[in-house]
């Protein structure tokens, strides 16, 4: 991390703070000034893409870390499927548990549900995970698609917010959304922190040497995959209420490409809070613009009818491969690039 | 009870579809020795090629529809080289030196554009290949008491060829030496006069024709649709990673056993959970990934401080 000169950090306190510059303190207060306001001017349009937003950043953040232990995963949208569906299962008539129960009940069954799928994940490595966690995602995808099979309409249904008999509105559920990724957004800052983030990052560096310095890469990587899925399970809980339904079609192979490649590696791999919400935003942003862009093109080409569909896949191949032509360590070194330049501003180092 | 005439067409035919796993399988394994680039995109190179062999076969260039579909497969692979040349020159060789993930997210986008070119190009209908049923007679071949349909009789026949082929050159030719040196290692290869972007492009072609010649296969199987490519994906890494994800005979071996395993124990348990065979491969290999890491004849990868 580049300082300028004379910033001096004076107690391991002061060095381990959240907030260690007065530009993070005011573009936090002002972030929240304009989240918590936003629902009041904005359209519905605007605030369900931020609850969007929330409820994918919830589930790279858990991504993210798991990066950061050196385990690549391209299951994340299976495993919010898994969540999706236990809400499903917890929030409907012969349980209708309420949502505050339901969301932390999603991520932890999503958790047990992840953690069964790490355990050959404890003897590989690096881009195997990729393979190993493509198999866990057509797996997961077909027990989502077995057990739709069974339930009428091919759909599972999410019972709508609601607190004693009063149903949520889209303010009140953008509120619920908004303190649900602050609390999970502070857990795992505080969770990067403390000696389990620094072992899990340590695992991500090297982890014959951690295993030397006495820290299990065995243990961490089993518990950085548990925590993988309970963010991964919480997500999707969130993604359910605000959708109200879900198919396996909604959990693709491609989402969890774009949570992986987008999400993490654009928002920096590391930067659990900022960096995710971060890559959660150009995720969005990309898939919109996309959606916008397709919808235009086939109103000017109307011969292309039904496979416009095939265009977005063009549009997404050829701005992620410009991306990494352009900027093969992703977006987040040019960001970093900008950072440091206003960091030192008159001089260049 | 199953008779036992049953079980043994089950295995028979579980090991010719097998060889065509093996074929997909050989392109994917033969581009991360050689070029380091874990092919995500396998499936939808094979599903291009299918697409391609029914544009040529469709130009009805030769009368004879055994010649046509031969010819076609000719002008597939010629064309697939162009393709293979594009990709390496236009999208991977930029990226060279660059960490494992950045190669593979560049296959995500390959494979992206491969499938958009032909969602646009072909649309999303189900289609067959012109006189599909006088290229491959609707009675299967009758071997004793086996009873296998001529699509696989083709698959043997050209995953034969295509390996016969490949090993040849791989073990005996010195450009199959020069392409081991590289896959060895590469700046030693460089420092003894290999050209090493050469041997790249070198492995993207032969990757390409194989994925492209694989479609063939699929495409009689199964019926031309975008479906072939997540099945493309979901046999040809699984039996790349049953072998050992670098070597090529591990490729064949990890396809035999997969496509064995798909229509024996599959078949079987697809009465009673129905779809299961679509997911057998990768269930099959997260039991591999448990009890072999590297798979059968994979380079274990040691590591010491």
């Amino acid at each position: 991390m580049s300082r300028p000169s004379g910033v001096f950090k004076e107690s391991y306190l002061a060095d381990m703070g959240f907030i260690q510059k007065r530009f993070h303190l005011v573009g936090l207060l002002l972030l929240f000034a304009f989240l918590s306001t936003l629902p009041l001017y904005a359209g519905d349009f605007y605030t369900s893409l931020f609850m969007l937003i929330f409820t994918f950043s919830v589930a790279i953040m858990g991504l993210n870390l798991l990066t950061a232990a050196g385990l690549f995963s391209v299951s994340t949208a299976a495993l919010m499927g898994v969540g999706a569906f236990t809400a499903s299962f917890l929030s409907q008539p012969p349980l209708s548990l309420p949502f505050f129960i339901v969301i932390p009940l999603s991520g932890i069954a999503t958790m047990a549900v992840a953690s069964v799928f790490a355990l050959p994940a404890l003897r590989i490595k690096g881009y195997y995970m990729l393979f190993l966690t493509t198999a866990t995602q057509f797996t997961i995808e077909w027990i989502l698609n077995y057990i739709t099979k069974n339930v009428p309409g091919s759909v599972v249904y999410i019972a709508p917010m609601s607190i004693l008999g009063h149903e949520f509105g889209m303010i009140e559920k953008y509120y619920v959304f908004l303190a649900i990724a602050t609390i999970m957004g502070y857990l795992i800052a505080h969770i990067g922190r403390t000696p389990l983030g620094k072992a899990i990052v340590m695992i991500g560096e090297k982890d014959y040497a951690a295993h030397i310095f006495g820290v299990s890469p065995l243990k961490y990587k089993a518990i950085a995959f548990a925590i993988y899925g309970l963010y991964a399970g919480v997500g999707g809980a969130m993604w359910g209420y605000q959708i109200g339904l879900a198919t396996p079609e909604h959990f693709g192979f491609m989402l969890s490409w774009e949570m992986l490649g987008v999400g993490v590696i654009v928002g920096g791999v590391g930067s659990y809070v900022w960096g995710s919400c971060l890559g959660t935003v150009v995720m969005i942003a990309i898939s919109q613009g996309i959606t916008i862009m397709v919808s235009r093109l086939s109103v000017m080409m109307p011969w292309l009818g039904p496979t416009a569909f095939g265009l977005r896949a063009i549009l997404y191949g050829v701005i992620i491969a410009g991306i990494l032509i352009a900027e093969p360590h992703g977006l987040a070194s040019l960001l970093r690039k900008v950072k440091r330049f206003f960091d030192l501003f008159p001089f260049s180092y | 009870m199953v008779e036992a005439s049953s079980i043994l067409n089950a295995v028979i035919i579980g090991l010719a579809s097998g060889t065509i796993y093996g074929v997909m399988a050989l392109s994917f394994v033969l581009l991360y020795r050689i070029a380091r680039v874990v092919n995500i995109a396998v499936g939808d190179m094979v599903l291009l090629g299918a697409y391609l062999i029914l544009f040529f076969a469709e130009l009805h260039l030769v009368p004879n529809p055994v010649l046509n579909i031969l010819v076609a497969a000719l002008l597939a692979s010629l064309l697939s080289v162009a393709l293979a040349l594009f990709t390496e020159r236009a999208l991977f060789k930029p990226l060279y030196g660059q960490p494992v993930l950045t190669l593979i997210m560049m296959t995500v986008a390959l494979g992206l554009l491969l499938r958009g070119a032909t969602i646009i190009g072909w649309g999303t209908t189900l289609r067959v290949f012109p006189n599909q049923n006088e290229i491959w007679p609707l009675h299967p071949l009758e071997i004793g008491p086996v009873k296998l349909p001529y699509v696989y009789v083709w698959s043997i026949t050209g995953a034969l060829l295509i390996f016969g082929a490949f090993l040849y050159i791989f073990r005996k030719t010195i450009f199959g030496i020069a392409m081991r040196a590289v896959s060895l290692d590469p700046e030693v290869a460089a420092a003894h006069g290999i050209t090493i972007s050469k041997m790249y492009i070198y492995s993207w072609i032969i990757a390409y024709v194989a994925a492209v010649l694989s479609g063939l296969i699929l495409g009689a199987i199964n019926g031309i649709n975008i479906i072939i490519s997540d099945l493309g994906l979901s046999r040809a890494l699984p039996a790349a990673l049953i072998g050992g994800i670098d070597s090529p005979s591990g490729a064949l071996l990890g396809g035999l056993i997969l496509g064995l395993i798909e229509h024996t124990l599959g078949t079987y348990l697809n009465i009673y959970l129905p779809g299961i065979r679509d997911v057998i491969p990768y269930l099959v290999l997260l039991v591999v990934l448990i009890i072999k890491p590297y798979g059968l004849f994979g380079t274990v990868r040691i590591e010491r401080v």
